[in-house]
């Protein structure tokens, strides 16, 4: 199976939908920032595939 | 080397400086039609922009001042926003006195031959330090920054040439690269992991210090072109910024980033500040030049410690994904060169904007031998990672015009005998389609007619004395001409 070259993961306070790069992975704690609401989140809790 | 004066040659022999103002006056006397000034408050959240889009659907590029740009405070600038001064290959043309065809060329051959050197001022003659903000007095929210796409986390910096100096010989490097404007006092970079303020920051970790940085926005085209010169490392950009505007660039020492630590006396605003190697904070997406957004990252952070500007500055803000004739601009003298090298017979390269103004190279040769379509594909190929497919077409193919150049693909190429393909090469990880780490294929069409002395079919033509002599205005009118419908309707393609 080909590499991931995006993570896509969802806000649960706007339901938006975006990306971040594939090395977010390798860090356990890894952060994201929904760009529609700037709310932050552990990537694991709001990963997407 | 950059020589000190305490009064500019400029102002000693009378001649105009060239900065964004002196631009505007000219391009405004030159082409009245095609700058626009909008005098109704319009948010640069998404507003600004959906102005730029909907000329992009009419295929119409011009320079747009927008008098009252509402700000992320949500009030009226006192600062006006200029859009798209150097988005369009018109405009880059005429800030150095070249032509549609010709700027790329000559934009390289007045890095290489130019005589001008930099020069530094005194802060009293500079007017980017008629205001001069510190610490708390900064506020980047004040700024009409745009908000451009819909999945960008907010405003960004687009058109700010990102400066830095090398720690071991103290030269400039200057790049034009993105910044979120996270906070009052906070961006968040991308410095692109090949870019040579990439190479300063890792010599600033290496020394364990902080990297003095600093944005300088709004200046003469012909200077930020100049600074935004594909050079060696480290060479410096202020020198090639003379030496494409044909002037002495001035330079002042910054506010807060000590005396040796030089920004342009004339640009619009400078923002200075530090970036501590390892400090990152969460950046993008953004809407990149391929049209995609790019994946949110870890950015490089940028701490303001001031920001200077000139009275009445002028804000500039470049329109990154919408018709990108700015990079493939530059690109274009590189390639001729790099495939003159094999093919002298080359006459013309274009990198379209259907490209995204990176990825498709047009190559136009006056050909005379079957070999040379392929050497000029290898060449082109290899002259920039960029450069994902190169296309060679006859000296009768117009290499601006898609429409041509896709005509020849259809009528002069067979697939099996004149398509070349590269897999396993450095590609960009801003093309959607490329593999992990931007690892992609390359390819090249021949789209040429056999060489002489085969013969191919004529393709048709009108007489052209007679093309020459029968004109849409005399038969039909100017006015009449300018109310025939466009083919399709544009929005249609949203």
């Amino acid at each position: 199976m080909e590499p991931v070259r995006e993570i896509w993961f969802k806000c649960e306070k706007c339901g938006g939908e975006a990306y971040c790069e594939s090395n977010f992975e390798r860090r356990p704690d890894a952060e994201v920032m929904c760009p529609f609401c700037l709310s932050r989140y552990k990537l694991t809790d709001v990963r997407l595939d | 080397m950059v020589t000190s004066v305490t009064q500019p040659e400029a102002q000693k022999t009378g001649e105009q400086i060239n900065d964004l103002r002196s631009f505007l006056a000219a391009y405004r006397a030159a082409f009245p039609d095609d700058v626009i000034e909008v005098d109704k408050p319009i948010d640069t959240n998404f507003e600004c922009s959906a102005v730029g889009r909907h000329f992009e659907d009419l295929n119409k590029f011009p320079l747009l001042l927008f008098n009252q740009p509402i700000t992320a405070n949500g009030n009226v600038s006192k600062f006006p926003l200029a859009v798209n001064v150097t988005g369009d290959r018109r405009k880059l043309a005429f800030a150095i006195n070249s032509t549609f065809e010709d700027v790329s060329i000559d934009w390289r051959k007045r890095v290489s031959e130019g005589k001008h050197k930099p020069v530094v001022i005194d802060r009293g003659a500079a007017p980017v330090k008629e205001n001069v903000l510190v610490g708390d007095q900064v506020d980047l929210r004040d700024l009409p920054i745009m908000h451009i796409h819909e999945m960008d986390p907010g405003p960004y910096i687009t058109a700010g040439m990102l400066t830095t100096f090398d720690p071991k010989h103290n030269i400039d490097n200057c790049a034009l690269q993105r910044g979120f404007i996270a906070g009052p006092r906070e961006i968040r970079c991308l410095l692109v992991s090949r870019s040579h303020n990439y190479l300063n920051y890792l010599a600033h970790q290496e020394l364990g210090k902080p990297m003095k940085i600093a944005y300088w926005v709004g200046h003469h085209p012909a200077v930020f072109m100049g600074a935004h010169s594909n050079l060696g490392y480290p060479e410096s950009h202020y020198a090639t910024a003379s030496a494409v505007s044909g002037q002495s660039l001035r330079l002042v020492p910054s506010e807060t980033l000590g005396d040796d630590f030089l920004v342009p006396a004339d640009a619009e605003f400078v923002i200075e500040g530090i970036m501590v190697p390892g400090k990152r904070a969460l950046e993008a997406p953004f809407g990149e030049y391929p049209r995609y957004y790019g994946p949110q990252r870890m950015g490089e952070v940028f701490d303001v410690t001031a920001i200077t500007h000139r009275n009445n500055a002028i804000w500039d803000q470049f329109l990154v994904g919408m018709n990108n004739n700015y990079g493939g601009t530059q690109e274009e003298a590189s390639i001729y060169s790099v495939v003159k090298r094999v093919v002298p017979e080359v006459t013309r390269v274009h990198v379209p904007v259907s490209g995204s103004g990176r990825f498709h190279a047009y190559i136009q040769i006056r050909k005379t031998h079957d070999g040379q379509p392929r050497e000029a594909i290898m060449a082109a190929l290899s002259s920039s990672y960029m450069i994902k497919h190169a296309i060679v077409v006859d000296e009768d193919i117009d290499v601006f015009d898609d429409r041509w150049v896709m005509w020849a693909v259809a009528t002069r190429s067979q697939w099996d005998r004149d398509v070349m393909i590269v897999p396993n090469c450095y590609g960009s990880i801003l093309d959607p389609s490329t593999g992990e780490r931007g690892l992609g294929c390359k390819g090249g069409i021949d789209a040429t007619m056999p060489a002489p002395p085969r013969r191919f079919p004529k393709r048709l033509n009108v007489p052209d004395k007679v093309l020459d002599k029968i004109t849409l205005e005399e038969y039909i009118g100017t006015e009449r001409l300018a109310r025939v419908p466009e083919q399709r309707d544009r929005k249609a393609r949203r």
